[in-house]
């Protein structure tokens, strides 16, 4: 029996949501928004603050205008205890004195991993900053630690994206090719 | 509770796509498998299939829970402070998850599970002649596949490319895509789920199939346990929970690694040699001419002239 216009435009639309679905999901397993899940760049490897030490991220990575997260986990430096239990305040200032310093508090709820502190800092102005973080703890305890962070205005290209579309042009010239050599074959 | 405890608990990545492919995947199986136990109820779908068992929804959707739990929990949330919470998230992406989804047969479930107008070009797939069947076959064979195996388990615990995963969020998915990729591909060969493009391996060539897979986990394993030296750097610039030292974490990693992934394959095998042997106690015995002849039982083994 012929297939009916109808049936055609059902299986079209369906494949369609289909394939949507699934770009949709591929797009997001690449470009997942940015997120404190100890991600975006290591600024901070256990850099001493104090009597803490502090492991600090910023994403995206690299840094562009806009929010940017700024996620650190704090630890006793004695015996590399995490410090659950305190105040932490991040601030970002213009290098070159252009502008105003912003301060934001982080917290723990905003963050996926609840041993993360996490502060979301707009940045407007591309340039180069100083993202300090202070802590001082339940006892009164405290420490800073910071590094120097560069703003560009456009997104750089991180190249690690490029992997899926070179796995799906493989993929594609080796079905190409596989075809291609099947219809000599069969030729012949 | 314990602040840290609490703290730990309470980490989870709740991840839009991540539970999209989760929740959409289990609804086409069980709308599939619903469909064809009614078919079956009703005679027209070959039996074959064992639509009736109810352990094959239950098996698929305990494998999809627990992949869920292997990448939104806590398990995946704190793998990047304790070496320990990322072996057993691989751990369960490797060796539990695959044979509890293809245990369930997902395949010819899911194509029936599909809107009618899209069952047909699905399957079509996979026809005899169709270009993906051939394309599958070519790269899917049993040596190839564990070959991968070897090269995707080995290569993501070399200190750099493991490092680059913890670091990049995208470079930690590519390594738990390729790895349960892999390890689907190896269960598919020991399972025999559909789609069956490949001939089916005799029970004593897998039983050796699986055996074939213990020295991968264990070599790791024995390395990661019994190195003197932290060998991911990233755990350095960690806070260290309940006290466990990067060394100890190490150990404790490379343990799980070592015994609980080579008894999977273990338990895997022996089942299979349990099933073998079964089959081989069912088969009719000789009958007593055969062999208690007066010649037979003087000289055994040398047939009477």
């Amino acid at each position: 029996m012929k297939r009916t216009t109808p049936d055609k435009f059902k299986r079209q639309a369906h494949a369609s949501l289909l394939a949507a679905w699934m770009a949709a999901v591929v797009l997001l397993v690449t470009f997942q928004p940015a997120s404190a899940h100890t991600e975006g760049k290591m600024q901070l490897s256990a850099e001493p603050a104090g009597p803490f030490k502090m492991t600090v991220f910023s994403s995206p990575d690299p840094a562009t205008i806009g929010d940017i997260h700024i996620a650190a986990l704090i630890f006793v430096a004695e015996d590399a205890r995490p410090v659950l239990d305190a105040d932490v305040l991040v601030t970002v200032t213009p290098v070159d004195g252009g502008g105003p310093s912003q301060k934001s508090q982080a917290v723990q709820g905003d963050s996926e991993n609840k041993l993360l502190f996490e502060a979301i800092i707009d940045v407007s102005t591309p340039g180069l900053y100083l993202v300090s973080i202070a802590v001082e703890d339940a006892d009164g305890q405290s420490g800073q630690a910071s590094f120097e962070l560069g703003v560009s205005s456009d997104e750089g290209f991180n190249w690690i994206y490029l992997i899926p579309v070179i796995v799906v042009v493989l993929v594609v010239v080796v079905l190409i090719t596989f075809r291609m050599k099947r219809r000599g074959t069969s030729q012949e | 509770m314990d602040p840290l405890l609490r703290a730990t608990l309470t980490s989870w990545d709740w991840r839009v796509e991540v539970i999209s492919v989760l929740a959409l995947a289990g609804t086409i199986y069980l709308l599939g498998w619903w469909r064809v136990r009614q078919r079956t109820i009703s005679k027209q779908v070959h039996s074959r299939w064992h639509a009736k068992a109810i352990w094959r929804p239950v098996a698929y959707v305990g494998g999809l829970l627990i992949l869920g739990i292997a990448l939104m929990s806590p398990i995946d949330v704190l793998a990047a402070q304790l070496f320990t919470f990322h072996m057993i998230q691989h751990v369960l992406l490797v060796m539990v998850v695959p044979p509890l989804l293809l245990l369930a047969n997902p395949l010819p479930f899911s194509i029936w599970g599909l809107p009618k107008s899209l069952r047909s070009p699905a399957g079509s797939l996979l026809k005899r002649d169709s270009l993906v069947r051939h394309g599958l076959q070519k790269i899917t064979g049993a040596g190839l596949v564990w070959m991968a195996f070897v090269i995707v388990y080995w290569g993501w615990h070399d200190p750099n490319a493991y490092d680059l995963a913890l670091r990049n969020s995208f470079v930690h998915d590519l390594e738990h895509i390729t790895f349960f990729v892999v390890s689907v591909l190896f269960w598919w060969h020991v399972t025999g789920a559909g789609p069956k493009i490949h001939r089916p391996m005799s029970q004593g060539v897998r039983f050796a199939f699986l055996l074939s897979a213990i020295p991968i986990t264990m070599l790791a394993g024995l390395a990661i346990t019994f190195s003197t030296e932290p060998i991911y750097k990233y755990y350095e610039a960690m806070p260290r929970l309940w006290g466990l030292s990067v060394m100890d974490d190490q150990r404790i990693a490379g343990v799980i690694m070592w015994v609980v992934g080579s008894m999977m394959y273990m338990v895997a095998a022996l089942i299979i040699a349990a099933r073998w042997l079964q089959k081989e106690e069912a088969k009719p015995s000789l009958p007593r001419s055969a062999w208690a002849t007066k010649d037979a039982l003087a000289t055994p083994g040398i047939e009477a002239k």
